[in-house]
């Protein structure tokens, strides 16, 4: 019985984790399109948000690498579970408040990696998984979506340079809906699918689906697309900011090359099973058509803030699983510290939003 | 396991056809709606200069560049489904 009540806490814990990647990440699909002006906020964010839903039903392969590659199911708990998410989440609220576009994936694993460790030691660990799946393409995904970003803006200049202004800006704006619904629902297979995996990997340390031969439930599925939906609809209004406009100054040739580089990397990852950030993808393809026109384009400055907040993220988020965990473990074995602890963690969600919204309204009027 | 041996586990093959499918279809893509664009664009200005026959060429242009746009994401989403 008392399993069962941490194994529900763990889900709804799940669900808040993959709406405040919805919030989060809703950047990532349409800041490049409202910062060109091919779409306005509102209509973007929606369009966004059905397509992530949709997205969300297209694979599992990323979902089978969070449930099975990162740690020993049969070796945790959901109370570690439990803590790894509040890890993530809270890492996630800590960088939208400072307006910091971090990844939410390495949030999610690093907080898991922290609080198995805390809870069981490096056995409970998979180090071949986590090298081969989840950092190495962390690494190179960016940079692969940065080159396609390059080339990508230097065909565009190079076919359609000479002619005249308005129908290319108008073309452009056009295929940047086109790009971006393409990114919506790469982002909704990739980053929905961690929140599947994550659920799955529950049901497995819980006994109610088995290790060695698992499959996503589908009511899994279809909570995870609602909820990356829900979230993505309300939207990280102080992200777009820092992803449409400070990290270079679009045109719409750039935003519909960025566009097509990151929903071009996340898809062809998301078929091999890797849980990309979809931050750094369309960051570095951002970056890439910046560099591409001029390299005094992109504020490095900026890049390199964020750059920061990446590589602090696995290991921060690993740290503050870590604590949840010991955190829970004040309270003894059973259900009330994963209560007490989701408790705390709501209250410090509400107070960080309700601060937030004192210091400034971040929801443009349009 | 927790410090495995880099040769051994990273997929090298698998990170190559993942970089050079995402190259190849995103650069694709911006080349295919470019070309798109300059079609329709010459396409205006040719039937305002009076060169219909030149106009309707660059037509063909902008619809079969367009056509191979919509055949790119379709195959790159069976690619993904399968």
């Amino acid at each position: 019985m008392e399993s069962d009540l941490v194994l529900v806490i763990v889900i709804a814990t799940a669900l808040a984790f993959d709406f405040t990647n919805g919030f989060h990440d809703t950047a990532n699909v349409v800041a490049t399109s409202i910062s060109t002006r091919a779409m306005a906020p509102r209509p973007a964010v929606a369009f966004a948000a059905i397509l992530n839903f949709a997205g969300a039903f297209i694979s599992l392969e990323v979902a089978a690498t969070v449930a099975g590659d990162v740690v020993e199911a049969g070796a945790i708990s959901p109370t570690v579970i439990f803590a790894g998410l509040v890890g993530a989440i809270t890492w996630n609220l800590i960088t939208w408040y400072y307006g910091l576009p971090s990844s939410s994936s390495h949030a999610l694993i690093g907080g898991i990696v922290g609080a198995a460790l805390a809870a069981v030691g490096t056995e409970a660990v998979l180090g071949e998984g986590i090298l081969g799946k989840v950092l190495v393409p962390a690494i190179v995904a960016p940079i692969v979506a940065f080159v396609i970003g390059v080339g990508a803006i230097g065909i565009a200049y190079r076919v359609v340079g000479r002619l005249r202004p308005g129908p290319v800006v108008h073309g452009f704006k056009l295929g940047q809906i086109a790009s971006g619904g393409l990114l919506a629902i790469a982002h909704g297979t990739n980053d929905a699918q961690k929140t599947m995996g994550v659920i799955t990997l529950a049901l497995i340390a819980h006994g109610t689906l088995d290790a060695d031969n698992f499959e996503v439930p589908f009511w899994v599925i279809l909570a995870s697309a609602t909820t990356i939906a829900a979230g993505t609809y309300a939207g990280g209004w102080r992200i777009i900011r820092t992803m449409g406009t400070r990290i270079i100054k679009m045109d719409a040739a750039q935003g519909f090359s960025a566009q097509g580089a990151g929903a071009a990397v996340i898809l062809a990852s998301s078929h091999f099973g890797y849980p990309l950030s979809t931050t750094h993808v369309i960051s570095g393809g951002v970056m890439g058509a910046g560099a591409g026109k001029r390299l005094s384009a992109v504020r490095w400055g900026v890049a390199g803030n964020m750059v920061t907040a990446w590589i602090l993220t696995l290991p921060a988020a690993a740290a503050i699983g870590a604590f949840s965990y010991g955190l829970t473990r004040i309270f003894g074995t059973g259900a009330l510290g994963p209560v007490v602890v989701f408790l705390m963690a709501a209250m410090l969600g509400m107070a960080l939003f309700a601060r937030r919204l004192r210091h400034g309204q971040p929801v443009p009027s349009e | 396991m927790l410090y495995p041996d880099f040769a051994t586990v990273v997929d090298v093959e698998a990170l190559w056809q993942t970089a050079a499918a995402a190259i190849g279809g995103g650069l694709g893509i911006v080349l295919c709606f470019s070309i798109a664009i300059w079609g329709s664009t010459m396409a205006t200005d040719l039937s305002n200069d009076g060169r219909r026959p030149a106009a309707a060429a660059a037509i063909a242009v902008a619809l079969l560049a367009l056509l191979a746009c919509f055949a790119l994401v379709a195959i790159g989403i069976i690619f993904m489904l399968s």
